[in-house]
């Protein structure tokens, strides 16, 4: 059976150097609204930036073999294991800090959606989850790919939840007022009712499958966004610019968040202020079994 | 132009999609730069359109 039974196990898969390590560095270039989150992925360094870029309204998979994400060790499923995140390492050469940051497993997105109309926009969901397929602990946040000005329309989303059950109606809430690509709309708190960074569910509800469509119910933008299904794996915070942030998840959390074969790692950071020319380093470790 | 206008561009036919995907590459042969809003649009556009010369 997979996995491990107890730290023997553990201990052994290091000995057996069932694990894999890399680095990573983030180098965005924009000027992000305190308090907003913004997603890192869109930004340049080391994995290469991704952009979200597909036909609008189509669900696209993502996967590191296509889009590319952290670098967190080859492919163990086939050879009859698991694999989990060891240990986690982020430190930024400059303030803005404390900085909240989250790991996340990126699944899927639907590309382009248009903030300038108050039409519902449809999804095309031919393409599933890739993983997690349930939707279970699959949260929706909304990522400015073409910025708009900042006028903030509020917005609802008709999606199937984790149980199967479709027309489920995420709570009415805006979209943030931050202009710059990479920052996450969903993060507006001025309603009240995001679940920052993520889109506020419907009561009850634990997760989303999939979505059916986007609407602005009130007010328009110039901007489009990108709606992405993530799976959070591990919470932290960058506390100052002089010293990394380590987590060892045994150590640290008691619990190893499993990581798929594929799957597309990134993360996501909530600054107090810009973080134009800052220098985010980091470490991923992860082990098999 | 708009990104209202991209996006009908990049829901509409071939056509459309080469013009605008020569638009942009013009302009950085040319020593310029796409804005922000553009990057994703023209990644989304080499790619359909390098992904359709390959099947073609």
């Amino acid at each position: 059976m997979p996995g491990f039974n107890n730290l023997s196990d553990y201990c052994n898969a290091i000995d057996l150097g069932r694990e894999h390590y890399s680095s990573f560095y983030k180098l965005p270039t924009v000027n992000i609204t305190s308090m907003h989150w913004f997603d890192m992925s869109m930004s340049s360094g080391n994995p290469n930036p991704q952009y979200y870029a597909a036909t609008p309204l189509i669900a696209q998979q993502m996967k590191r073999s296509v889009q590319g994400g952290l670098n967190h060790g080859p492919s163990v499923e086939s050879l009859g294991y698991d694999k989990f995140l060891k240990r986690f390492l982020i430190m930024s050469n400059q303030q803005p800090s404390p900085m909240g940051l989250v790991l996340a497993d990126y699944l899927l997105y639907y590309p382009f959606v248009d903030m300038g109309t108050n039409d519902t926009q449809v999804m095309d969901n031919s393409t599933t989850l890739p993983r997690y397929t349930t939707g279970e602990g699959v949260q929706m946040m909304l990522v400015s790919v073409a910025p708009g000005s900042g006028l903030a329309p509020t917005f609802q989303i008709s999606y199937t939840n984790s149980a199967g059950v479709s027309g489920r109606t995420s709570r009415s809430a805006r979209l943030g007022f931050a202009t710059v690509n990479g920052s996450i709309l969903s993060s507006e708190t001025g309603l009240g009712t995001n679940a920052y960074p993520f889109v506020g569910l419907q009561d009850g509800d634990k997760g989303v499958r999939s979505v059916e469509s986007v609407t602005l119910t009130s007010g328009t933008d110039v901007g489009l966004f990108a709606l992405v299904l993530v799976r959070p794996l591990m919470t932290t915070c960058i506390y100052e610019a002089t010293a990394p942030v380590e987590v060892n998840l045994l150590a640290d959390q008691s619990i190893l968040p499993q990581i798929y074969d594929d799957a597309f790692l990134n993360i996501m950071i909530q600054p107090q202020g810009t973080i134009s020319g800052v220098r985010f380093t980091g470490e991923i470790e992860t082990i098999w079994n | 132009m708009t990104n209202q206008e991209m996006i009908e561009i990049l829901k509409g036919d071939t056509h459309g999609k080469v013009r605008l995907f020569n638009l942009f590459l013009e302009r950085i042969l040319a020593g310029g730069s796409l804005a922000d809003n553009e990057v994703p649009i023209f990644e989304t556009l080499k790619s359909e359109l390098v992904t359709n010369q390959e099947q073609g």
